[in-house]
């Protein structure tokens, strides 16, 4: 028996060490995909000519490009990433469903239609500064989506169950109405209002980005605190209960957190699809479900992704930005079923 | 003198089914076994639930001087650990890692990850299941489940501990280790109601017993009183009867069921 416990704590030890490895390594790739992607673009400047026309500064034509096109975009995508994917995953766990993420259960659907309210009726809140007419619309419906979510798990005796029903139903309700401004929409209008939905990297700016990171530095340490809690809750909400945790606080904190992270960063790219559900996926398939190292590799998986597929959005076709929603499907979907298909431990 | 559990007209259940209904039982001592059992729907898990603060409760709970309705979530978990009927669907956690969980959302907090580590080994070798401490719980067998569940619950320490049917998957041996290990925790001056459908098992454990039928309490006290043929016919429906085993001890034997027209 004493053989058996000293194995089992080495074992444990092994464990730990090997998902901080992993979350490392995690963190090393995105510096890889950084790389790339600020050596990827139209311009044709390469990383060693874009890393010195960052660090010398000044104003030339090389300098202007990094700093002012490919340095925001990289950066964003990264935030956006990291911030969609620990929605997602936070999501996946209060509601205990695989299939929970900003996408499915009419998140971004709402921030869709805010904004389709500013493209096609110039709908907006008043006082708000033109060029961010449509992010604050987006803002504010995902976060009053959200906000109706909470209301109906606050419902006397609705379960987790009855949550992601109501999401589902947001979903459709919501890409029913924005179908119906889409009808009456001009084909100007039209137009602009696709290719929002399309996700793009492309409106990138630094007042967008430190906004972005400002959330992330406020949410993410809360979301890591709760981390323990967040495991228990993974036992069920029985054994959570039994433990002393109060379910509902800890599910009502984490709603707030996704509805920051998911309402800031669809705001400012648009919807994209597959990162808050694939990111989550990645992460437990490499750390399990400790939430200390599921979290954490939630976020940079999902900063992995959007990196990756922020240099794919310029080099599938040279010299054309593909919106990085449809890419992030079409990079993201093989990385996951090959995961899928390679991992060790079967259900 | 160590504090007693005191149920007072306690009422409980779910939205549309008031399962508990006004039970008042005899104050159960610190340092006992209380056996509860009764038929399958009779409310045996409600009741746990609701000692534990799961389902919301009316009337008077109360532990020594300790009000345990009006206390935090929190603060009763401190106190009472409460073992579901079933666990851990789905879940990928290692063995090992539920029980750290558990400890680690402790209120107190406390002890340092190295010693939370230990104290969480020494909680499956309790249960004996330390050599699966690495194992994912969801690639467990039934009984290996319930043990690892047993462990979790066991891990805390508490005062008060509520095991819903701790016993129903396992096999003969392992049985025997569950009850002696209840009886150990009880020896510690510790409370433990638990759940059971073999009342063989209760009559040769618990100190106590509490029946509940389909309408309520319907009797409480020493198993070897209160079980009788009377009873196993109007509370389960089985004609049965007590006999003493050839060593003396009081075995129960099932002989039928009594069919719904009453032969
Ligand atoms: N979540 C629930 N919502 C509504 N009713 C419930 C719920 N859980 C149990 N019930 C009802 O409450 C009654 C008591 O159920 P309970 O689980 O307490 O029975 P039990 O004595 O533990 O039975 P078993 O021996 O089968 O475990 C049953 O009639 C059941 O239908
Ligand atoms: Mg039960």
């Amino acid at each position: 028996m004493r053989v058996a416990t000293v194995d089992a704590l080495a074992g444990y030890r092994r464990l730990i060490q090997r998902r901080m490895v992993a979350v490392a390594l995690l963190a090393i790739a995105i510096l890889f995909a950084f790389s790339l992607d600020l050596a990827t673009g139209p311009s044709g400047l390469t990383l060693a000519e874009s890393l010195r026309a960052l660090i010398s500064g000044g104003d030339g034509q090389a300098a202007l490009i990094v700093r002012e096109v490919r340095l925001p975009i990289a950066v964003t995508a990264v935030l956006v990433g990291a911030a969609l994917s620990l929605a997602g995953a936070e999501m996946q766990t209060v509601l205990n469903n695989p299939l929970a993420s900003p996408f499915t259960l009419g998140i971004s659907s709402a921030a869709t239609f805010g904004a389709a309210l500013a493209f096609v009726l110039q709908l907006s809140i008043p006082g708000v500064p033109e060029n961010w007419v449509v992010p604050a619309n987006a803002f504010v419906f995902a976060l009053g989506a959200v906000l109706l979510l909470q209301l109906a798990a606050g419902l006397r005796g609705a379960g987790k169950e009855t949550l992601v029903l109501f999401g589902i139903a947001l979903f459709f309700t919501f890409n029913a109405f924005v179908a119906i401004l889409q009808f009456i929409a001009s084909e100007q209008a039209l137009q602009q209002l696709v290719f929002w939905t399309m996700g793009s990297l492309a409106r990138a700016t630094w007042e967008k980005i430190a906004i972005l990171a400002v959330v992330l530095a406020v949410v993410v340490p809360f979301s890591l605190a709760a981390a323990w809690r967040m495991t228990a809750l993974r036992l069920g909400e029985d054994k959570a209960r039994s433990f002393g945790i109060d379910v509902a606080r800890l599910r009502f904190a984490s709603l707030l957190r996704i509805s920051l992270l998911t309402a800031t960063a669809v705001a400012f790219v648009g919807t994209i699809a597959f990162v808050g559900l694939v990111g989550p996926h990645i992460a437990r398939l490499i750390v399990g479900e400790d939430h200390r190292f599921y979290l954490p590799a939630s976020l940079l998986s999902g900063a992995l992704i959007m990196s990756l597929a922020s240099v794919a959005s310029k080099a599938i076709v040279p010299g054309v930005l593909i919106p990085v929603g449809l890419v992030t499907a079409l990079i993201g979907v093989p990385f996951f079923v090959i995961l899928i298909l390679t991992r060790r431990t079967g259900e | 003198m160590s504090p007693t559990l005191q149920v007072n007209t306690l009422s409980a259940g779910y939205r549309r089914r008031k399962v508990i209904d006004k039970l008042t039982l005899a104050p159960i001592p610190a340092g006992t076994v209380t056996a509860l059992v009764g038929p399958n729907g009779a409310g045996k898990s409600t009741l746990l639930r609701a000692l534990a603060g799961f389902v919301p409760a009316k009337g008077a709970l109360r532990f020594g001087d300790r009000d345990l309705l009006r206390e935090t979530a929190a603060r009763r978990a401190q106190t009472v650990g409460l073992m579901p009927q079933s666990a851990f669907a789905g879940v990928t956690l290692t063995v090992l890692e539920t029980v750290i969980v558990a400890l680690k959302t402790a209120p107190a907090g406390g002890p340092s990850d190295l010693d939370i580590r230990q104290r969480a080994l020494d909680a499956l070798a309790r249960v004996g299941i330390a050599d699966l401490a690495l194992q994912p719980v969801n690639e467990l067998s039934g009984g290996q489940r319930q043990l690892a569940n047993l462990a979790q619950t066991i891990a805390r320490g508490q005062e008060i501990i509520l095991l819903d049917e701790p016993t129903s998957a396992l096999d003969l041996r392992l049985q025997m280790v569950v009850m002696k290990l209840v009886a150990e925790i009880a020896a510690e001056g510790r409370m433990v109601v638990v759940v059971l459908h073999d009342l063989n098992l209760a009559l040769q454990w618990a100190d106590r017993l509490i029946v509940l039928g389909s309408k309520g309490l319907r009797i409480e006290g020493p198993p070897r009183e209160a079980i009788t043929p009377e009873l196993l016919a109007e509370v389960y429906g089985v004609r049965g009867r007590i006999e003493a085993c050839s060593r003396g001890i009081p075995r129960l034997l099932i002989d039928a069921a009594i069919d719904e027209a009453g032969a």
